[in-house]
């Protein structure tokens, strides 16, 4: 079992803030399958006041390759993707890892995930790896209390 | 009217503009949270504050539904600290301030140690003497009328203006 450093939705947003929207990134995030949903609405929120940017999501259930790559290209105008896993997406994953050179050339890429979906595609996606800044263990904002 | 019962009667006044201001101050308390961290981020950023913790400002929900806002201790680099507390009601749809206080200790040597701004959570019986609003220099009685401002404002005005300049030598 790997150990990944943990973070917060605020944290991960200062870590692409510093790069810069332009810049290409990939994040895997992983977080509890039930909590997907606040982390999520955690992002959205954070990227809205720190970057003045919005979050698009993409639920990997329901797209392709081609969709996520348009999603992510800079002629949307600036932005962060978020790309939420629920389960293991075998042609998708594929399609990512064996075209991961056009997803560089756009801008920054979260992918929100299972810690058991996260170990599959770090094992079967060796491209996609290599192009990883970092994993990260992460959860609903908890300076936030109940309030979400 | 008398002339006391007078500036009693203006005094009233003010406190029910203050009470105007903070109907039409509507927030979303975790909207409030993420904007003031993120400012202190960039004072983090800037150097004038030391490194933030990210959990230095928290939110609570607390007896009857109120949320509070606590920031515990942020240290400026000049060794100042500044806590704060604020206290958000729900009146009907909105959120509403319903208290809050700014506490600035100031590093020293300084010709002032503490600068404090206070929103009471209602009027006081003499609004003369002390406003619902105000700041205090010091342990001095004075209640000084602060207007109502956005959070984010107080915040703004104590990093850029209140913590680097009240108290220091002027001179030379």
């Amino acid at each position: 079992m790997i150990d990944f450093s943990t973070t917060t939705t605020f944290g991960v947003v200062r870590r692409v803030a510093a790069t810069g929207l332009s810049t290409p990134s990939i994040y895997v995030l992983i977080c509890e399958p039930g909590e997907l949903g606040t982390v999520r609405k955690d992002l959205a929120a954070e990227i809205e006041v720190q970057l003045g940017s919005e979050l698009r999501f993409l639920d990997a259930s329901h797209i392709t390759f081609d969709a996520l790559l348009q999603a992510n290209a800079h002629a949307n105008g600036p932005g962060i993707v978020l790309l939420a896993m629920r389960r293991w997406e075998h042609n998708l994953v594929d399609s990512i890892d064996r075209n991961i050179v056009l997803l560089t050339e756009s801008g920054p890429l979260l992918l929100l995930t299972s810690f058991d979906v996260a170990e599959r595609i770090l094992a079967k996606a060796p491209n996609l790896r290599s192009r990883i800044a970092d994993v990260l263990l992460i959860g609903p904002d908890e300076a936030l209390g109940g309030s979400h | 009217m008398s002339l006391d019962d007078e500036l009693v009667e203006l005094a009233r006044l003010n406190d029910a503009t203050t009470q105007a201001s903070l109907d039409n101050l509507t927030l979303d308390p975790a909207h409030l949270l993420r904007n003031l961290r993120f400012y202190l981020s960039r004072q983090s950023d800037y150097r004038h504050i030391k490194r933030l913790k990210e959990k230095a400002v928290e939110l609570t929900t607390v007896e009857g539904g109120a949320q509070v806002m606590e920031c515990s201790a942020v240290e400026f680099n000049s060794g100042s600290t500044l806590t704060f507390k604020i206290r958000l009601e729900q009146d009907r749809t909105a959120w509403v301030v319903r208290q809050f206080q700014f506490h600035v200790k100031l590093a020293q040597p300084r010709r002032v140690t503490m600068v404090r701004i206070h929103l009471n959570p209602v009027a006081a019986r003499d609004p003369l003497v002390v406003p619902r609003c105000h700041l205090h220099i010091d342990n001095s009685r004075p209640h000084v009328p602060f207007p109502i401002l956005n959070p984010r404002l107080i915040l703004h005005l104590v990093c850029e203006h209140i913590e680097p300049d009240i108290g220091q030598d002027t001179k030379g």
